[in-house]
């Protein structure tokens, strides 16, 4: 089945962007077996809307799928297996001068896990995305008024998490 | 942490990720999945046989090659289960609000060029033009669906090849133009398709060509085709 519909682009695309969403929606769920359940269903989504969206914007059509799709998660009273970040084996963590790509992807994933799933996803769609507010706006279904302010409140928090270093803080500024 | 390495980790909070080989057969087994927990969730709750069996077309195993009315296998939750067969996109759009899908796909040697849906206005729905040849002018179907709360019209039908779109006028609606398809299905044949609001009655179907002319005589009867029903797939003409 793969095969025969590469034809009409969508094996291509899916094949190409698989990486990338995951890592989109990782960056939401901060769980890589949801991160990659959630691709998979917003692909199958896609797949039954290729012939409208093929030639217009069909990376922008999972995306928001992926991030609807992770906020209406977020939503429901259960969620299934829940990251913690305060198990045991989590390392602590390191002081400023220590603190290298592992220390600061670690320390992004706690700080992450404390924001509200709309904080999560704006900071996610302005910062990693490159997305403008009203494009985020747009996708979130939200003003670009309160984009900003989420993004203003989740990088702030971001920062309160204790990051040796500063975050975004320019941006958040803006 | 500079904005760049802030953006630079935000982007890639799993760098060691390498994901499957291949991800297509997991979307697609989702979308499978998808159906069959439809059908599943129809089953338990011991409403809607009809649409449950209907669901199961694509795994029946049809019987028979000849014209005519076909007639299938009973409905074997087992067999529902099997592996669907490729559906290739055909066309989709939104009526009354509701997203709806038509694709082309083979169900058996007796069931080659049919066009399905399994969308939020039909359950799974398969209009099958087995009778048509190639080269042989275009043929076409109306199916007034109400399976899920939308009274719609499914328009379905073939044309040959050198057909870029076709003209469909109505009886109460203005005419609507349809882009036809080649799929892997039928590689003579091209496909089109449309989901209208309401109970429409169909006038006639023109093929047209690149510069939007006549191919042919507007095709003012529905050609032969077959649908699916609660206990036989493609038992029931359709027109």
């Amino acid at each position: 089945m793969p095969d025969r519909v590469a034809e009409d682009g969508f094996a291509d695309f899916a094949r190409a962007r698989w990486g990338r969403l995951v890592r989109l929606a990782y960056s939401l769920t901060l769980d890589v077996g949801r991160a990659e359940d959630l691709v998979q269903e917003s692909l199958a989504k896609l797949w039954t809307k290729w012939p409208q969206v093929r030639d217009g914007a069909p990376e922008a059509y999972v995306r928001q799928t992926i991030v609807n799709g992770a906020i209406s998660a977020s939503r429901r009273r259960w969620k299934g297996e829940e990251p913690r970040w305060d198990l045991p084996e989590v390392p602590a963590p390191r002081g400023a001068l220590e603190a290298d790509a592992v220390d600061q992807r670690d320390w992004l994933r706690r700080g992450l896990a404390e924001l509200s799933v709309l904080q999560r996803a704006v900071v996610v769609l302005r910062y990693a995305e490159d997305l403008s507010e009203r494009q985020v706006a747009e996708i979130l279904g939200i003003s670009a008024g309160s984009v900003k302010t989420h993004a203003f409140r989740g990088l702030a928090r971001l920062r309160a998490g204790g990051h040796p270093d500063r975050t975004g803080s320019e941006e958040a500024r803006r | 942490m500079s904005d760049d390495a802030f953006r630079d980790a935000l982007r890639d909070l799993i760098p060691d990720y390498t994901g499957p080989v291949d991800p297509l057969p997991r979307v697609f087994a989702s979308v499978r999945r998808r159906r069959i927990r439809q059908r599943t969730l129809l089953a338990v709750g011991g409403t809607g046989l009809a649409a449950v069996l209907a669901l199961a077309v694509p795994a029946l195993l049809l019987s028979g090659s000849g014209g005519g009315v076909r007639t299938a296998a009973p409905y074997d939750p087992s067999a529902a289960a099997g592996p669907m067969p490729p559906v290739y996109p055909v066309t989709a759009g939104v009526v009354d609000g509701a997203d709806w899908a038509i694709g082309s796909t083979t169900l058996a040697p007796g069931a080659r060029r049919c066009l399905y849906s399994d969308d939020d206005v039909s359950w799974a729905r398969t209009t099958c033009f087995d009778d048509w040849t190639a080269g042989a002018a275009v043929t076409w179907a109306a199916d007034p669906i109400a399976d899920k709360g939308h009274q719609v019209t499914r328009i379905t039908g073939v044309a040959p090849a050198g057909t870029a779109a076709v003209r469909v006028r109505l009886q109460a609606a203005a005419p609507v133009t349809l882009p036809v398809r080649s799929t892997p299905t039928d590689r003579d044949a091209r496909f089109f398709g449309d989901v209208l609001p309401g109970t429409m009655t169909v006038l006639d179907v023109t093929a047209l060509d690149d510069a939007g002319a006549a191919r042919g005589d507007p095709v003012t009867h529905p050609g032969f085709a077959c649908t699916a029903t609660a206990d036989r797939a493609c038992a029931t003409p359709v027109n």
